[in-house]
């Protein structure tokens, strides 16, 4: 791909970039140290085992349960597994594990006032809904289609 | 086109406040789980600060190779498909939490890039390339490609929608402007 130079004539050097990236990650630490600081603090009042405590045995709530869970919780996503496979364990459904897992990474309630900080709140809106529905279609399908191969 | 950078302006310091008085109160009532959680707190920044780091570099280098009005110019020049695939693959290949990347991507759509792109970008995201290994071993291969490709619909999908929504909500404003 060949470089193209910007609208005002010259390419700006790489150390114009890094200056405005450093300033726009500077901006935003507060935030970041929030996020952090509430994360940590919901994982010690609220540990990730009590979560698997929530779930009903009906599918339909389940997924919704999961759904929930999985937005409240933060952290890496290879905690969503290990709880997941434990859930699983435990005899909860693959509906509500599957949108456990998937709304641990597509949805964070903690993260909305960054996000709209950042897009702004339509967008934030917008997108968070539409999460939440493609996790439930995608935790009901996936489920649906493992159960019809298997 | 250009793009004029907002003067620095510190973001979230309500919202830091609101939590620093949280743990207060819970220090204040509960000093044990107080300290447990700044604790926690630093262990997450310590996780967090490298891929902050190594991110602050890729949004530099993203943005000194392909400023935001070039990348707006390549979504336009080569329309609505390969501007979802590069959403999708974008999104697939990201990491670390998803909030590292708000400033990013924020720019982006500050230069024009359509919200439309950044909601599939953000779906796609739960593709977790490195962690698949651990995903079949946790819950088999057909879960795992079932999953991954259900995502990968529904992160195109919202696309749409939110393309259509954007549509409707500008021709909606147009016409309100029309009326004064």
């Amino acid at each position: 791909m060949a470089r193209e130079q910007v609208s005002d004539g010259a390419k700006a050097p790489f150390a114009t970039s890094l200056k405005k990236s450093v300033a726009s990650f500077a901006a935003m630490m507060p935030m970041i140290f929030g996020v952090v600081g509430l994360v940590a603090l919901l994982q010690t009042l609220i540990p990730p085992q009590r979560l698997v405590g929530f779930f009903t045995g009906n599918a339909a709530v389940d997924t919704l349960i999961g759904t929930g869970c999985g937005a409240v919780a933060a952290g890496n996503p290879i905690v969503s597994y290990l709880l997941g496979g434990e859930m699983l364990g435990q005899g909860v459904s693959l509906y509500a594990v599957t949108a456990f897992i998937l709304a641990w990474v597509t949805l964070g309630f903690i993260q909305i006032p960054m996000e709209v900080e950042a897009f702004g709140g339509r967008f934030t809106l917008i997108r968070n809904v539409l999460a939440f529905l493609g996790t439930l279609a995608v935790a009901t399908l996936t489920s649906w289609t493992v159960g019809w191969w298997a | 086109m250009k793009t004029s950078s907002p003067p620095f302006k510190f973001k979230g310091l309500r919202f830091l406040t609101l939590v620093a008085i949280s743990y207060v109160s819970l220090g204040l009532t509960h000093s044990e789980q107080a300290m447990q959680s700044l604790m926690r707190a630093g262990q997450i920044l310590g996780q967090i600060l490298p891929i902050i780091a190594l991110v602050v570099v890729i949004n530099a280098l993203i943005n000194w190779w392909l400023p935001p009005n070039k990348m707006v110019r390549l979504f336009k020049k080569h329309g609505a498909k390969r501007g979802w695939g590069i959403a999708m693959v974008a999104g697939v290949m990201s990491h670390g939490p998803m909030y590292l990347w708000y400033p990013m991507l924020s720019d982006l759509q500050r230069g024009g890039v359509p919200q439309s792109i950044l909601v599939t970008y953000f779906y796609a995201r739960a593709v977790k390339l490195p962690l698949l290994p651990l995903m079949v071993d946790y819950f088999g291969v057909l879960f795992t490609v079932t999953l991954e490709v259900y995502i990968l619909i529904a992160a195109w999908l919202q696309g749409l929608v939110m393309q259509f929504l954007d549509r409707h909500h500008r021709g909606v404003t147009a016409d309100a402007e029309d009326c004064r």
